[in-house]
């Protein structure tokens, strides 16, 4: 008689049960440090991607061409006050100067656009969210490792760069000029670096695909920046105070008002209608207008993110 | 194991699953149903990622929905892909292993042992980008048992699998089962998973339409009579007899194979404790007897089916 057989037990044909299975009861990573494990996989899928060192090359072109720069402009003319504030002024500009800002602009881009919005659309959060971990560890983890790599990237260049003209221009006395330069460094580089990172994981969060998230992102920074930029130039004439203010209105804005403000110096604005090389100096804003809004930014970007991370199935086709 | 106590739950107006109630234990258990029955929704309540409307699930004696303590012990294999193409196949079950909190020498060493368990010793650092279906069938499974699970959740497991890997991850959950883990597995190729189980739970239209071994089932469901077929060297003096037996119903020659006799009987049981007499007193030779209805499929479409 052809009947199914019932199934076996185990692989070998025992009748009798081996019941020798058991659950892990290895040496465990607290769960405190859980997020800890996706920001490292965070950092070491940027490690291998060839646009993130492209872009990290550029930002060290970046250090060495404003190095040079000023190393000319230190031999040329004789040392003077203005020089430390060429000095501060070339090192705003190692850390948000235009190249600088771009790239590391793109590595938000590059690694975070798809950061959260493959991770959906390859249905990874079914699998990363059904392991002990939340979705507050994970986002910690995703947050963390993007913003570990934008802070190295605007850091290390901006301390290498101090480092360098401290060595090769000891007559400046850089340090006694200002004892914080380093911790200063450190504080500007923070808010290009959490601005960006919550502002990135807040877009991929919500979008479909790393390349919506990536097009919303670049439009959000590059339509921001010009607006602001073209209103500020237009107003400068009749308003400069306001104009200096709106021309902080966009997400490069509030980055080089709260470098500014950390570094104490004037920024020189294009004037509009006077010539390509008229320039005024413009004073910091202060401190709560680059803060407030860079505040509202991070903690809307995070909670949407927050919200969005489900485990849900997404059907491709 | 995993419990359900009058569960539902809605999406919307949509109702996914319609008070389903149900306790398994340990061993292999098949979760079964046509499209939209209503096992994606089960298999998320389970895994803790939606929670229930009205009702209570319960696994491992704890409610699952954002329950750590469960994940920690709970495997989960989804049916989609989950896998990151530019990883390799080692690294994602790393991944998914720290993730579980495993860590050191300790995580390398699961790590090796379950992708030698899945068969993938030799593609396990080739990014899964150039993986087969196969192969990211298999990692899947690897990463849901990297950390020793205590229930482990299979959604579709043998989707995409050659017959050779089939064949070997059948054997692999069946020495799962057999260990002491237990499993849920969701499939819809019914013929897999009658040689893995015959413990079945069956939906359909978010209603829990069976449940219970499959042979029990088949036995309860008195609408569709028994199908036996019997092949013997005298088959119409077998056909003759066979039709006076009080528990045969209908008696079928087969032109097509001479030797063959279908019959449909109310009460197998009964048919198979008078058969010998039959055979003795008629000097009848059998050379095969099997019931083409009593597995898996029909049992499948007699339910769903009506």
């Amino acid at each position: 008689m052809k009947k199914t057989p019932p199934p076996v037990l185990n692989a070998q044909t025992s009748p009798i049960a081996d019941l020798s299975y058991r659950g892990y009861n290895g040496p465990l990573k607290l769960h405190a440090v859980r997020w800890w494990v996706v920001a490292l996989y965070t950092i070491r899928r940027a490690r291998r991607s060839v646009g993130f060192w492209v872009l990290t090359g550029v930002c060290a072109l970046s250090y060495l061409f404003h190095a040079l720069g000023f190393y000319f402009q230190h031999n040329l003319s004789s040392l003077s006050p203005s020089m430390h504030q060429v000095f501060a002024q070339t090192l705003f500009s190692v850390m948000n100067g235009s190249l600088n800002e771009y790239a590391v602009m793109g590595i938000a881009l590059l690694l975070g656009a798809g950061s959260i919005a493959a991770d959906n659309r390859a249905n990874a959060l079914m699998v990363y969210l059904a392991r002990p971990i939340t979705r507050t560890d994970y986002l910690a983890g995703k947050w963390s490792g993007l913003f570990l790599i934008l802070y190295s990237v605007i850091a290390i260049p901006s301390i290498l760069y101090c480092l360098t003209a401290m060595t090769a221009f000891s007559d400046m006395h850089i340090l006694q000029q200002d004892h914080w330069v380093f911790v200063h460094i450190l504080l500007a580089a923070l808010f290009p670096a959490v601005v960006l990172t919550s502002l990135i994981l807040g877009i991929s969060a919500w979008s479909k695909s790393a390349f919506s998230a990536g097009a919303l992102f670049a439009s959000i920074y590059i339509l921001s920046n010009t607006i602001a930029g073209i209103l500020g130039m237009v107003l400068f004439r009749k308003q400069p105070d306001k104009a200096n203010l709106l021309s902080h209105c966009s997400l490069s804005g509030l980055m080089d008002a709260f470098a500014q403000r950390v570094f104490h110096f004037n920024m020189k604005q294009p004037m509009l209608g006077r010539g390509p090389f008229a320039f005024t100096d413009t004073p910091p804003v202060l401190l709560r207008y680059s803060l407030i809004p860079a505040l509202v930014i991070v903690v809307l970007c995070l909670l949407a993110a927050h919200q969005r991370i489900r485990a849900v199935e997404i059907v491709k086709g | 194991m995993i419990e359900l106590q009058r569960v539902s739950r809605w999406y919307g107006q949509v109702i996914a699953l319609n008070d389903v109630s149900f306790s398994l234990q340990g061993g292999i258990t098949a979760l079964l149903g046509p499209n939209g029955a209503g096992k994606s929704s089960l298999l998320k309540l389970v895994t803790g990622q939606i929670r229930p409307t009205t009702g209570q699930v319960q696994v491992l004696g704890k409610q699952p929905f954002a329950n750590q303590w469960v994940y920690a012990r709970m495997g989960y294999c989804p049916e989609l892909e989950t896998t990151y193409d530019d990883l390799t196949g080692r690294e994602f079950v790393n991944l998914m292993a720290r993730l579980a909190g495993i860590r050191g020498a300790e995580c390398t060493r699961r790590v090796a042992e379950v992708i030698e368990k899945v068969g993938m010793n030799q593609a396990a650092d080739r990014k899964m980008g150039g993986y087969s279906k196969g192969m990211r069938q298999r990692i899947k499974v690897a990463q849901a048992i990297v950390h020793q699970p205590q229930v482990l959740i299979l959604d579709e497991p043998f989707n995409g699998l050659d017959p050779v890997a089939r064949r070997d991850m059948a054997q692999l959950l069946l020495e799962l089962a057999g260990a002491g883990c237990g499993i849920l597995i969701s499939s819809h190729i019914l013929y897999e998973v009658e040689h893995l189980t015959h413990n079945i739970l069956l939906l359909h239209k978010g209603r829990l339409l069976a449940q219970g071994d499959i042979y029990t089932i088949r036995a309860l469901i008195d609408k569709h009579p028994h199908s036996i077929v019997l092949e013997t060297d005298k088959p119409r003096t077998a056909a003759q007899k066979l039709i006076e037996m009080e528990s045969v119903l209908s008696v079928a020659l087969n032109r097509q194979r001479p030797f063959e006799i279908k019959l449909e009987t109310h009460s197998p049981e009964r048919f198979y404790a008078d058969l010998p007499d039959l055979v003795l007193q008629q000097g009848l030779q059998i050379q095969s007897l099997y019931s083409p209805d009593n597995n898996l499929e029909a049992v499948f479409n007699y339910l769903v089916q009506g």
